[in-house]
């Protein structure tokens, strides 16, 4: 039976059906041919998936997110990143790491954040002369640091579906989401050295500047703060902090940048609907999905199959993150968050691994197999709007490949480097 | 004008909801919760996604993949893209007879605080996917015209 599921599922992928109904029609012959299980139980298993108070986390920082871009604090962050760093070798493309790293408290979707500073930063760095291939991969590179920072949409589907804290996760993030930033700084420096791309600004920024810019920005910066501080005094909840996080963009919107505008209010609730209903489709779709696994036993299955190839837990990491990334080349985030996540889990937590630390480790991945050929949806995106052809972006992209491998070995190896926060905060 | 209908429905239950959950936090803090508002508001949730998911569906963001989609003739593509439609409405005809029996089912059993029969929130299910059929009809029947 689990072997008609997965058959069904990729056909109907392959031939176009959107995702979410393929999941549904795979599911629907658990339902038929079992006949222990009535269809009924199809419809209340996606109602019941939504009535869950955690998931309301994810309009509101879809909500807050479309509602921050609305306030004009995009463009501040620009204009703060580029002060910052924008004198550096390779200056545009430096910018927009940070402006990833910075935009994290914002976006919360690596593909979003990707898209954004394709269509904001790309015709400036192509004037500046840099190829085609080296912008879409820094771009590219870029967002995935988005993923880690809170709140990250897939760090909430992620501790949602596997019941791990969601608070703990966003704190777990920060500390990897710096590090990877670091090191594609380093990366985007050497490469921009050899070619010769030069610096974005002559000169050292002026710290008056610096300090009046940052104070400008400084609202959009801050709030990741803010949810640290909540989350640790447990004054709110994530999905309170959604709530918190839409007031508060709203009221710099109004009263500290008065740019919010009822036309500009409309459209963020008009991409909001279309963000929420791809996301929740999905959601409820793979909430039928899980229940017909479960019963099957498809997780125990698979964890006793991947048991009796290897007990040694390295081995079983390395095996579950080749998979993490070749299905992330072919779904979006968040599908696969929900999708394969739940399968792979319990084999990791079986082999000894913490289910925080694994979770951020996965997240980045998963947005990773977005990065590459030949199918990666992030790649695709930044790829489309720049009219940067495939093959170029590969070629340029292999010295971050070596660097994104360099950060997952790191944060296999060392798992402080997620739980160091989450453990002196939280406890 | 219907589709401006479906999307201001959708902001205000958006829009109630971030309200209810942000008094209900307060009211938490300041030590006198208010118990009906975890359920009334997962409930409007429930309402909320399925006219969100009819707003995605116009504007063709449930995506799928396009490997074979891209490598055939434009004709081709349209009379699979059709067929695609029609698969995903025979899938939701039959999703949609199952969740009219649904909802009597749930008319005995009780939203814990208020007392209000489930059957009012799982009427969205049969609702909303009467609202997805429609849309599906008419992105069916504009392929249709342009094939």
């Amino acid at each position: 039976m689990l072997l008609i599921i997965a058959v069904l599922f990729v056909i109907f992928l392959m031939i176009g059906i959107p995702v979410a109904f393929a999941l549904m029609l795979a599911s629907i012959p658990v339902f038929v041919l079992e006949g222990t299980m009535p269809p009924t139980i199809a419809i209340q298993k996606m109602v019941t998936a939504l009535e869950n108070f955690p998931l309301l986390a994810v309009p509101f920082f879809i909500l807050a997110g479309n509602l921050m871009n609305a306030t004009g604090i995009t463009e501040r962050l620009v204009r703060f990143s580029r002060l910052l760093t924008g004198w550096m070798a390779g200056g545009l493309g430096q910018v927009s790491i940070v402006l990833s790293l910075m935009m994290g408290g914002i976006s919360g979707s690596a593909v979003a954040d990707a898209s954004m500073e394709a269509r904001l930063l790309g015709p400036s760095m192509l004037a500046q002369g840099y190829s085609k291939g080296f912008i879409a991969a820094v771009l590219a590179f870029g967002s995935v640091i988005t993923a880690t920072i809170p709140p990250a949409i897939g760090l909430i589907l992620f501790g949602f579906i596997n019941e791990v804290s969601i608070g703990r996760l966003f704190l777990a993030g920060i500390i990897p989401g710096v590090v990877l930033t670091a090191i594609l700084m380093t990366t985007t420096y050497i490469v921009a050295s050899r070619r010769g791309y030069v610096a974005d600004l002559p000169e050292l920024p002026k710290a008056r500047e610096l300090g009046a810019s940052f104070l400008d920005s400084m609202w959009a910066l801050v709030f990741p703060v803010f949810l640290i501080i909540g989350f640790r005094g447990g004054y709110f909840t994530a999905t309170e902090a959604g709530v918190f996080l839409v007031f508060y963009a709203t009221f710099i919107g109004v009263v500290v940048y008065r740019e919010l505008t009822i036309p500009r209010l409309v459209e963020a609730f008009r991409s909001t609907m279309s963000d929420l209903g791809m996301v929740m489709l999905l959601i409820m779709m793979a909430a039928v999905l899980g229940y017909a696994m479960t019963i099957e036993r498809a997780p125990q299955q698979i964890t006793e199959y991947m048991t009796s190839i290897t007990s040694n837990p390295s081995l079983l990491l390395l095996i579950v993150c080749g998979l993490l990334v070749v299905s992330g080349m072919f779904l979006e985030g968040a599908a696969n968050i929900l999708l394969v996540t739940p399968i792979v889990m319990p084999i990791l937590i079986h082999a000894g691994f913490d289910p925080i630390h694994m979770g951020i480790l996965i997240v980045t991945l998963i947005n990773f197999g977005g990065l590459t050929p030949p199918v990666g949806v992030i790649m695709f995106t930044v790829c489309g709007i720049l009219g940067c052809k495939t093959g170029e972006f590969t070629v340029a992209a292999i010295p971050f490949f070596i660097a994104m491998l360099v950060f997952f070995v790191l944060l296999a190896m060392m798992p402080s480097l997620a739980l160091y926060l989450p453990t002196i905060w939280m406890g | 004008m219907y589709q401006r209908i479906e999307f201001a429905c959708a902001s205000i239950l958006l829009a109630a909801i971030v309200l209810l959950v942000g008094i209900a936090a307060i009211a938490r803090v300041s030590g006198s919760p208010i118990i009906w508002s975890l359920e009334v508001s997962a409930a409007l949730f429930v309402w909320l996604v399925v006219l969100a998911v009819d707003l995605a569906m116009q504007n063709q963001r449930h995506f799928g993949l396009s490997i074979i989609l891209d490598n055939v003739s434009d004709k081709t593509r349209r009379l699979i893209q059709m067929a695609n439609i029609v698969v995903v409405m025979l899938l939701l005809c039959f999703l949609l007879y199952y969740a009219l029996i649904n909802v009597p089912l749930m008319h005995k059993r009780m939203l814990g605080a208020l007392q209000i029969p489930k059957s009012y929130v799982h009427l969205a299910m049969p609702v909303g996917i009467v609202l997805w059929l429609r849309t599906l009809g008419v992105q069916l029947f504009d392929k249709y015209r342009n094939i």
